[in-house]
């Protein structure tokens, strides 16, 4: 079972909850206080019931002090849990506000520990300070457990939506990032070259868009592969959605299958 | 009581304080620099410094004083 964790303001978790529904893989809807012990007895739930949770894109508690903040902050109160749950290989994806909630949570980049106190990684307010809201191109530069599916240097097109999602990070975080192969997906042309704005759409550090952790068990990325799931969200003829296999993968790892 | 007082780090950019700066200089004025701080006005009796660390700020982006 994959738990969507929701709070006030996330606002993805619909597209989310479908594209596993529609894959046949048991989900269910799970607010943030269901998992912090705060909700009524009768509504709680122990994350440990769980084999994946995925955290959904939206504006979660308004964006306010700064995107995923809030979520993050809360989301520690059961850090101890998270850090099992990684452990123990199950499962943690997060997409847009999602990732920006793994970050500050501290369980992105995974690399000094499963879980830091401190963010090491800042999804900052895009160089072009606006909201950018269209389909870009992304280069799929490594595997892991979330992209199995998609081939290595593969092209894939991808909406996006925010306007905090510049990745920005120490120089010896990259360089781990980049040594351990936990960049997962990288914005890119049509051609498949890093290029500059608008191609990279916020001014990311070496136009990162993903990463994972150092297991490749808990994964994050700005760009929303549930709003191309189906075909017909492409803005140019697909057999397949190229958002598809993303779940297909998760599935594919849950089942252990890879 | 206190006002903590949240800004972006040296060589990170600011880009609401950039498009200020464009927009003041569109209206005729000579500006050097724009920085633009966030002020948490807290009144509490509690360990402030703590929830700088907790929430408030993300030290990889942000300095922040506390008076």
């Amino acid at each position: 079972m994959i738990a969507i964790l929701r709070m006030e303001g996330t606002n993805n978790e619909d597209d989310i909850y479908n594209a596993f529904a529609a894959l046949k893989y048991p989900v269910e809807m799970v607010h943030l206080k269901q998992f912090t012990g705060e909700a009524k007895k009768e509504l709680q739930r122990n994350i440990f019931d769980y084999e994946g949770i995925m955290i959904p894109g939206g504006f979660s508690a308004g964006d306010y002090v700064r995107a995923g903040a809030i979520f993050g902050a809360r989301l520690k109160k059961i850090s101890k849990e998270l850090k099992e749950f990684v452990k123990e290989g199950r499962i943690i994806g997060g997409i847009c506000n999602g990732f920006q909630v793994l970050t500050e949570v501290g369980l992105l980049p995974g690399i000094d520990n499963i879980i830091v106190s401190k963010p090491q990684i800042s999804l900052a307010v895009n160089d072009s300070a606006k909201f950018e809201c269209r389909h870009v191109f992304l280069k799929h530069e490594n595997k892991c457990f979330f992209t199995e599916k998609y081939e290595k240097n593969e092209i894939i097109q991808v909406p996006i939506a925010h306007a905090e999602g510049k990745f920005i990070t120490s120089k010896r975080i990259l360089e781990e990032l980049k040594e351990n192969n936990q960049i997962i997906f990288k914005y890119v042309n049509r051609a498949g070259n890093y290029a500059g704005y608008p191609f990279n759409p916020n001014g990311s550090m070496e136009n990162i868009a993903g990463i994972s952790n150092l297991e490749g068990n808990v994964f994050g990325m700005m760009p929303h592969p549930e709003r191309v799931f189906y075909p017909y969200l492409h803005q140019e003829k697909k057999k397949v959605g190229d958002g598809k296999r993303f779940f297909e993968s998760i599935i594919k790892y849950l089942r252990r299958e890879v | 009581m206190a006002k903590v007082y949240v800004k972006y780090k040296k060589g990170i950019l600011d880009p609401e304080a950039e498009n200020t700066k464009k927009a003041l200089e569109m209206l005729g004025y000579n500006i050097k620099d724009v920085k633009i701080w966030k002020v948490y006005d807290i009144k509490t009796k509690d360990n402030v410094e703590e929830m700088v660390e907790r929430l408030l700020v993300n030290p990889v982006i942000h300095e922040y004083k506390i008076k």
